[in-house]
């Protein structure tokens, strides 16, 4: 996230957002490299490419892109090309082109999608750009990847290419370097990272865990339960929650599913917060995977934001949710294989409670502070807390396995006396 | 009489100083408090070394020991940050290497101010001045406070917005975007300028001054002694004559009117074959390298425009007289054998003038888009006129200055 502020913030210092008060913003070309495609977003600054069409300071620039909207698309079209390094023109296709508000500036936006010649790949190109600095001689183009599953761009960050000028308006865009494995590689390492950044989504996992190893009666929960039947439930949580995440994931990912994200985010505090209450009392015994499914659909749709996008492509589409959803489930697996063993052997001891009703709290404490903040947009300092804290879950960790041992031990010198 | 004997003084002091740094190349570092700015004492007189390399050395230790060690580790880049070579800008804002001038003590301002005095010329000197006064200029005309009609001001003292990352890191935005009137907010302020040293001062190593800050761009290489100027951009908004504080300043309209003299020369044949097609929203080669530490991005267009080498001698000498407006703001040991390369009749015979704007309104500096530019085998000099971003009914100056060949010294090469 932070690299990606970084960049972007290069980006705009690049493409001249301080230059506002001066004249020259550059335009931002981003791409999304296909296979057999590439889809290009361009952003021109309105002054600038009003003064390349009227050749005059005197014009308004948003009175000049407004009278002259019927004829942008053709102008897209006419200064923006692409061949095969060796000379094959590359089907040029303008979509949606509009005015849009980018970073401190007004722009138009123009999607683009290029087309390589039939047998020809996508991956190498020669990008010729000649919009707005066909007229305006001091303009640049700065031109990036944005996406490019080869090489493990998937939107997060950018990649800056080069720079089209008036001087040199083409460029040769060459994407050979990486391969299927890389990206594979890289939006794995990606899921992983989502996972163990991602404080919310271990919480919920973690918090409904916590009463895994027993059994309720009667609306409270009692005494240990059977081992099987505890890891059998375990896994019958962790795998509903992996169902439920893959669905969504997949449809989000593939366009069919459209969430927008605040009620995503409310929803998977909530979760945590349901978790917690169940780990304090049973809300829902015997029916966890159910749940565990439920919120899974839900934290799914959060996933997919980070693969939003790449639905250009359909194979590295599919390889992106293998992928992402991989290094999820790996870094899943780590956590519970790290956390269970200790989960079940204090709760044959004493003291168990202790951690059930204390991680069940805190829990549920940092739940509430992130309903706040994404429903209603107020801070507390419940949700940071959590996140800094998650910061040390190395020393939980040992904690937890100290005290359990010392707490197991304990209870069978007792028992033993 | 007291005066003069400290001046004996200090020269004796700076002498031996001199001797020292000459074993060492490293002169005493000073434990002069900065704080409590009495100058005077720990400033040695650099007039004295024999030549400008050493006189600048002197004068850039004796800057830096007025520095605590804090400061001097911001103020001093490791000559192999190649990027922090090309963190330059014309812009306002920016994160920008070394030390703001704001936080400089008055000792430590004087120093660095003795110093620019040598690395440059007296109009070199007034020109940077005039500079800084710009900026104060524009923010006593409310500049940074909404004269740009939708400005959020910043508080008085802010950093113009930008909560830039250290440099070295990508020159990054740290500001969210305001509401409406746009997110970045400028502070015109002298105390926003920069001094910083990219490598160690020395006579016979490499190493680069960097002094800039809005409009302003001095980036001094030196070379086993040999001074390269380049890339040097100014600016002045406004471009003509303004009082600030009962003084009066003009830092770019010299180097302007120098230009206009020439193009007022030409003939309307000679006018017509130097038109250049095509719209100019500013310089060509600005800062275009910012922050690449690389020479990739700076490709000149080819050459066009008419042949200094047919003009008249009279309009040839306007020709040289407007190159020396930009490289004779340098010492002399720098700018010497430059101006002589520039305007050999050799060089002439491949240097180019060349203007561009409406061109219905000829070379008129009132009209937004007119541009002038001298183009030779070495020498690059452009002026851009532009509408002015405080003072909006009237353009402003946006000039370059590079040698395509000593650029940084030439040492961006990997």
């Amino acid at each position: 996230m932070k690299g990606w502020a970084w960049t972007l913030g290069l980006a705009v210092l690049l493409s001249g957002g301080a230059a506002r008060a001066h004249l020259a913003r550059n335009t931002a070309v981003l791409l999304d490299i296909g296979e057999r495609s590439v889809e290009a977003e361009l952003q021109m600054p309105l002054d600038q490419l009003a003064l390349a069409l009227t050749q005059s300071f005197d014009a308004v620039p948003a009175d000049v892109i407004r009278e002259r909207a019927a004829e942008l698309p053709a102008y897209v079209r006419e200064h923006l090309k692409a061949s095969t390094p060796d000379g094959r023109p590359f089907e040029v296709e303008v979509g949606t082109v509009g005015v849009q508000r980018v970073e401190d500036g007004d722009c138009l936006v123009a999607h683009v999608t290029l087309r390589a010649p039939p047998g020809a790949s996508a991956r190498a190109f020669t990008l010729t750009d000649t919009l707005v600095l066909h007229q305006v001689m001091n303009h640049r183009a700065l031109v990036s990847v944005r996406r490019d599953f080869h090489t493990g761009l998937f939107g997060e960050s950018q990649e800056v290419v080069g720079v089209a000028s008036a001087q040199m308006p083409s460029l040769l865009i060459d994407r050979t370097h990486g391969s299927w494995w890389t990206g594979f590689r890289a939006v794995f390492r990606l899921g992983l990272r989502h996972i163990a950044e991602g404080t919310d989504h271990l919480l919920f996992l973690l918090v409904l865990l916590l009463p895994a190893p027993l059994l309720a009666h009667g609306g409270r929960w009692r005494e240990p339960d059977r081992l099987g039947a505890s890891l059998a439930r375990v896994l019958g949580v962790v795998t509903a929650f992996t169902v439920g995440h893959s669905l969504t994931l997949a449809a989000a990912a593939v366009g069919v599913l459209r969430l927008p994200s605040q009620p995503v985010e409310v929803l998977i505090a909530v979760s945590i917060l349901v978790s917690a209450v169940h780990a304090v009392r049973p809300l829902f015994p015997g029916r966890e995977h159910l749940v565990a499914a439920g919120f899974g659909l839900v934290h799914g749709l959060a996933f997919a934001t980070v693969l939003a996008g790449m639905g250009f492509d359909s194979g590295a589409l599919a390889m992106s949710i293998l992928g992402f959803n991989l290094g999820i489930e790996t870094m899943q697996a780590a956590v519970v294989l790290l956390v269970l063993p200790w989960l079940l052997l204090w709760s044959r001891a004493p003291g168990f409670t202790v951690l059930r009703i204390g991680g069940a709290a805190v829990g549920g404490a940092a739940a509430c502070g992130w309903v706040l903040k994404r429903a209603l947009d107020v801070s507390t300092p419940l949700g940071p807390w959590a996140e800094a804290a998650s910061g040390h879950a190395w020393v939980g960790l040992v904690v937890l396995a100290a005290v359990a041992l010392a707490m197991s031990r304990r209870g069978r010198r007792a028992a033993l006396g | 009489m007291q005066r003069l004997s400290v001046k004996w003084l200090c020269l004796g002091v700076s002498c031996s100083i001199l001797a020292l740094g000459a074993c060492n190349g490293d002169s005493d570092p000073g434990t002069g408090d900065p704080g409590t700015g009495d100058g005077g004492t720990t400033t040695e007189d650099c007039s004295t070394a024999t030549t400008h390399i050493e006189q600048v050395v002197c004068a850039s230790n004796a800057f830096l020991s007025t520095l605590t060690e804090a400061q001097k580790a911001s103020v001093l880049y490791a000559w192999t940050d190649q990027v922090a070579k090309t963190y330059w800008s014309n812009l306002p804002g920016v994160t920008r290497n070394g030390l703001k001038w704001g936080t400089l003590s008055a000792e430590s301002k004087e120093a660095a101010l003795t110093l620019a005095a040598l690395v440059l010329t007296p109009e070199g000197y007034a020109d940077m001045t005039g500079v800084f006064a710009a900026d104060d200029y524009l923010d006593s005309l409310g500049g940074g406070t909404g004269g740009d009609g939708g400005f959020g001001g910043p508080p008085p003292g802010s950093d113009g917005g930008f909560g830039g990352p250290p440099p070295g890191a990508d020159g990054g935005m740290g500001g969210p975007p305001g509401g409406g009137g746009g997110g970045i907010a400028l502070d015109y302020s002298s105390d926003n300028y920069i001094i910083a040293f990219i490598g160690t001062p020395s006579s016979t190593g490499s190493w680069m001054l960097q002094i800039g800050g809005h409009h302003m761009a001095y980036n001094v290489t030196y070379l086993n002694g040999t001074g390269y100027p380049t890339p040097n951009h100014i600016g002045a908004e406004p471009k003509t004559a303004f009082t600030l504080n009962g003084e009066t300043y003009a830092p770019v309209a010299d180097e302007g009117d120098a230009m206009v003299a020439l193009y007022n020369s030409l003939s309307t044949e000679q006018l017509d074959a130097a038109y250049l097609s095509g719209t100019f929203s500013d310089v060509v080669l600005g800062p275009v390298e910012f922050g690449t530490g690389s020479y990739s991005k700076v490709v000149f267009p080819a050459q066009a425009g008419v042949l200094v080498s047919t003009l008249s001698e009279s309009q040839q000498a306007l020709v040289t007289a407007a190159i020396k407006k930009w490289v004779s703001d340098f010492a002399p040991a720098v700018s010497e054998p430059l101006v002589a390369a520039y305007t050999s009749p050799d060089a002439y015979a491949h240097t180019y003038v060349a203007w561009g704007g409406t061109k219905s309104a000829g070379v008129n500096v009132d009209v937004s888009g007119t541009y002038m530019r001298i183009d030779g085998p070495r020498v690059w000099i452009e002026v851009a006129c532009q509408g002015g971003a405080v003072i909006r009914n009237q353009t402003h100056y946006h000039t370059i200055y590079r040698d395509k060949q000593t650029d940084y010294g030439n040492q961006l090469t990997p």
